[in-house]
């Protein structure tokens, strides 16, 4: 892959990053950070990737390690920020939004891998180093919890 | 529910997103910072005490017990005191900003640690930490339920900052975690945090236990000596309290520090 296909290819891919690292981080600043920091290591990294076609789910995995590592500087911190959604979305994607925050994180970052990115449950499971079952089970309760919270049918 | 309505659930700031992208994209090239082992440029309490000798273990005032006693309370304190103590009195300069490493505690798995950040001479800059507005009486401790009275002309950092006509510096420092023989980082459950001191400085402490991603059962094993990686940052924070960190005002600088940290009091 060459500079400018990494670019190419990084640019298309932004808007799904920053979902992903949404679902690990609140903070707007947190999760642009964990974006660029992702992109900076995916270029010093980009040797070792065997396969070009897995591309993303290979970033998505470098960004998921560099969100749980901002993750855990963050354990005693307060909350100073919170993620708005901006003036044009409907009230039903803040709805949304609030009640996939509500979820724990082992249950959100599997429902957004699944329902906002289009993974599959084996690759959300091999990018969580998880197993099928696990995911598949973590998608019921995820939809369970957010049927009761949204108060309808969410599919 | 299709896929675009979830995603408009998480939806970013086009603006920012792009822009940030944008600016790392710019940067692929750019040198990446060292990991940077300093010399010990503020070795004299540590020169103090080791011209004591060995008598002057027993002296050595852990900071880091201090504050976590402040923090905890005085059973942690006193616990901590039962740790392999090791001052450290590093210090790093990134930009106007002097970060140096007080002293470490090792005990039971766990790295304790705490420092100061603070301007550099003749730097004209007021410090704030992030979990502080512009807007709030500088210099007192507001989140830790110490009972302050805080005078009612007390100045706010953006009123400090513009009686000076200073700029307001949001620093930070953050543990990483230790680094392992092998170069990987060994940490888990990192906890912090940065307090605000009267004389403008700001007092950071931290935490960790071992741990990856990868296998949350990894520990930190008792030794001689532990590569302790720091994160630390300072960027510029307006009057309005927004973060200079996008282009074209782009003021944050961060780096990686890496201090070895020896014991030089084994506990229980």
């Amino acid at each position: 892959m060459t500079k400018n296909e990494f670019e190419l290819t990084v640019t298309a891919l932004q808007t799904s990053l920053y979902r992903v690292a949404r679902s690990y981080l609140r903070g707007e600043h947190d999760c642009l950070d964990a974006v660029a920091e992702a992109i900076c290591k995916a270029w010093q990294k980009l040797p070792s990737l065997r396969d070009p076609a897995r591309f993303k789910p290979w970033l998505t995995r470098i960004l998921i390690r560099e969100c749980i590592n901002i993750q855990r500087r963050q354990k005693r911190m307060m909350p100073v920020e919170t993620v708005t959604v901006s003036g044009e979305a409907p009230i039903d994607a803040f709805e949304l939004m609030q009640a996939l925050d509500a979820l724990p994180q082992k249950l959100r970052t599997p429902t957004v891998l699944y329902y906002m990115e289009g993974y599959r449950v084996e690759e959300i499971a091999h990018l969580l180093h998880s197993k099928k079952g696990t995911v598949s089970s973590q998608l019921y309760r995820a939809r369970a919890m957010l049927r009761d919270a949204l108060k309808e049918d969410i599919l | 529910m299709k896929q675009t309505d979830w995603q408009k659930a998480y939806a970013p700031s086009p603006e920012k997103l792009e822009a940030r992208v944008r600016y790392t994209l710019s940067r692929l090239d750019a040198p990446t910072p060292r990991k940077h082992h300093t010399l010990r440029v503020l070795a004299i309490t540590l020169a103090a005490l080791l011209a004591l000798g060995g008598a002057a273990y027993a002296v050595f005032r852990s900071q880091t017990a201090e504050w976590f006693g402040w923090f905890y309370g005085n059973d942690t304190r006193d616990k901590l005191l039962t740790g392999d103590l090791a001052p450290v009195g590093q210090s790093y300069r990134l930009g106007d900003v002097i970060y140096t490493f007080e002293d470490a505690i090792y005990k039971d798995g766990t790295v304790y640690g705490t420092g100061t950040m603070r301007a550099a001479d003749g730097a004209n800059i007021v410090l704030i930490t992030e979990d502080y507005g512009v807007n709030e009486p500088a210099g007192y401790t507001l989140h830790y339920g110490e009972d302050e009275t805080i005078p009612d002309d007390a100045p706010s950092y953006a009123e400090l900052a513009q009686q000076t006509g200073a700029k307001i510096i949001l620093a930070r420092c953050v543990a990483n975690g230790v680094i392992n023989a092998d170069g990987t980082l060994n940490a888990d459950c990192i906890g912090y945090s940065e307090i605000p001191q009267a004389d403008g400085s700001i007092q950071f402490m931290f935490e960790f236990e071992g741990g990856s991603p990868d296998d949350r059962t990894m520990t930190i094993e008792r030794a001689d000596s532990y590569d302790v990686s720091l994160y630390i940052a300072n960027w510029e924070v307006n009057q309005y309290g927004e973060w200079l960190r996008e282009e074209p005002n782009n003021t944050w600088l961060k780096t990686d520090w890496v201090v070895t940290v020896t014991p030089e009091s084994k506990g229980e």
